[in-house]
């Protein structure tokens, strides 16, 4: 399985990394329980600074999506439909992750034709 | 003095030098593939240890020839420790091996990808390494206790023991630096050179000198035990110094015989043209002795006056 980022896109590294692991998982490509590389390696293999890709970690663990275990490593979680106390805070979620697709479509010069049946496809994946 | 000494060193330095790289991996078989991967890695590592036993060396000689002459009011001619001399140009071998294994690869511009497979910080561990390795830990700790219940030389077998454990250290450090460096995504056959290059680096290029090294200062730690200071003639001293001398001796021989495999970067010649690989190899070592000899033999002459 690999991981992809690049750079020069005006999506934070981080936030690659960390929106790519969240689909291995919601996907099923990656299983739960499934161990994940250490910050340093995954840093190192990409290039990248060790806070860069901790952030990604941080931001999985505090979603759920990953479990940091000390020193025995950090390991996918058990695929789950996220559920929040108020419906309101999962329709501003999803606002906002809606901001951050058309963002990108707007920066990148992509129509919002393309744009949407992009979403379209990820969701198909998903299945 | 110092200055024959270092030059008999170099002299031994170059004779005890393995065979090229190119011609090394051939006769151990190596398959093809693996070969140029290999080869850029062994000449890599043979130039950089190379590089930093020089230096060391050197700057050990210029400080010994500057205190020397500082003591005497002029040129230094006393007895010069070579274990501790050998010691030397074996950490300055050790420190150019990890300054050629902590490189970085350049970043690369466009986008990058990563394989999510989970590499293990203790992938390339060298169990034989390892064991020797605990077991000269043992050995150094029984000589610290030994020097601290005979009121011998403690001061110097526990800095012994100091640096042991340092190396030590040094050397999980550098392995889960090799095992966890950067590593783009490969095709399998490359991903299994770029293994076998790791466990070469791991294994002769760092683990077995450090534990060479180890052995040669544990060799150093109870000689002094089997010298002991000026004038203790206590029955049990007497008694401690045969067993120490012993041990000596044995750990010496023990760091001479790794340092001399180590040579071959662990590659066992059995392919074609092993057999003229094995001649050379034996007349360098005719070399080397021949240059330990000659210093032995000017050490005495320079006694005698």
């Amino acid at each position: 399985m690999l991981l992809r980022v690049d750079p020069s896109l005006p999506l934070p590294v981080y936030e690659q990394i960390r929106s790519q692991m969240a689909r291995l998982s919601a996907s099923g490509e990656l299983a739960a329980g499934t161990r994940l590389p250490t910050i340093r390696q995954l840093a190192s293999d990409l290039g990248l600074a060790k806070g860069t890709v901790e952030r990604a970690y941080l931001l999985l663990e505090a979603e759920g999506v990953v479990n940091c275990r000390g020193r025995s490593g950090t390991f996918l979680a058990a695929r789950s439909v996220r559920t929040a106390s108020e419906p309101a805070d999962l329709r501003r979620e999803l606002d906002e992750a809606a901001d951050a697709l058309a963002v990108m479509a707007r920066q990148l010069g992509i129509g919002d034709d393309d744009a949407v049946a992009a979403l379209r496809r990820a969701l198909i994946r998903l299945g | 003095m110092v200055i024959v000494i270092v030059l008999v060193a170099l002299l031994a330095l170059v004779a005890s030098q393995g065979a090229p790289g190119a011609v090394l991996v051939v006769a151990a078989g190596l398959p093809p593939e693996h070969r140029p991967l290999v080869v850029r890695f062994i000449d890599r590592s043979r130039r950089f240890r190379r590089a930093g036993a020089l230096a060391a060396v050197l700057v050990a000689a210029a400080m010994t020839v500057a205190v020397s002459a500082e003591r005497g009011g002029g040129t230094a001619t006393g007895p010069v420790d070579l274990r501790a001399f050998a010691a030397v140009g074996l950490g300055g071998s050790i420190l150019g091996s990890v300054a050629a294994e902590t490189f970085r690869l350049r970043r690369p511009r466009g986008p990058r990808i990563a394989s999510l497979a989970v590499r293990d910080p203790d992938a390339y561990a060298d169990p034989v390494a390892g064991r020797r390795a605990r077991g000269l830990l043992g050995l150094s700790l029984a000589g610290g206790v030994a020097s601290v219940v005979l009121a011998s030389l403690a001061w110097r077998s526990l800095s012994v023991l100091g640096a042991t454990v340092i190396l030590l250290l040094l050397r999980r450090w550098a392995l889960a630096r090799i095992a966890l460096r950067g590593r783009p995504v490969l095709p399998a056959h490359l991903e299994a050179a770029d293994d076998r290059v790791r466990e070469l680096a791991s294994s002769v290029g760092l683990s077995r000198p450090i534990v060479t090294l180890t052995a040669l200062l544990g060799s150093m730690q109870w000689a002094a035990l089997a010298t002991g200071p000026d004038g203790d003639q206590s029955t049990l001293h007497e008694a401690f110094s045969g067993v120490a001398a012993v041990v000596s001796w044995a750990l010496f021989g023990a760091a001479a015989v790794w340092w001399w495999h180590n040579r071959s970067f662990g590659l066992r010649t059995s392919g074609a043209g092993a057999r003229s690989l094995r001649r050379v190899g034996w007349l360098r070592l005719a070399a080397a002795l021949g240059a330990a000899v000659l210093l032995a033999l000017l050490v005495m002459a320079i006694r005698r006056g």
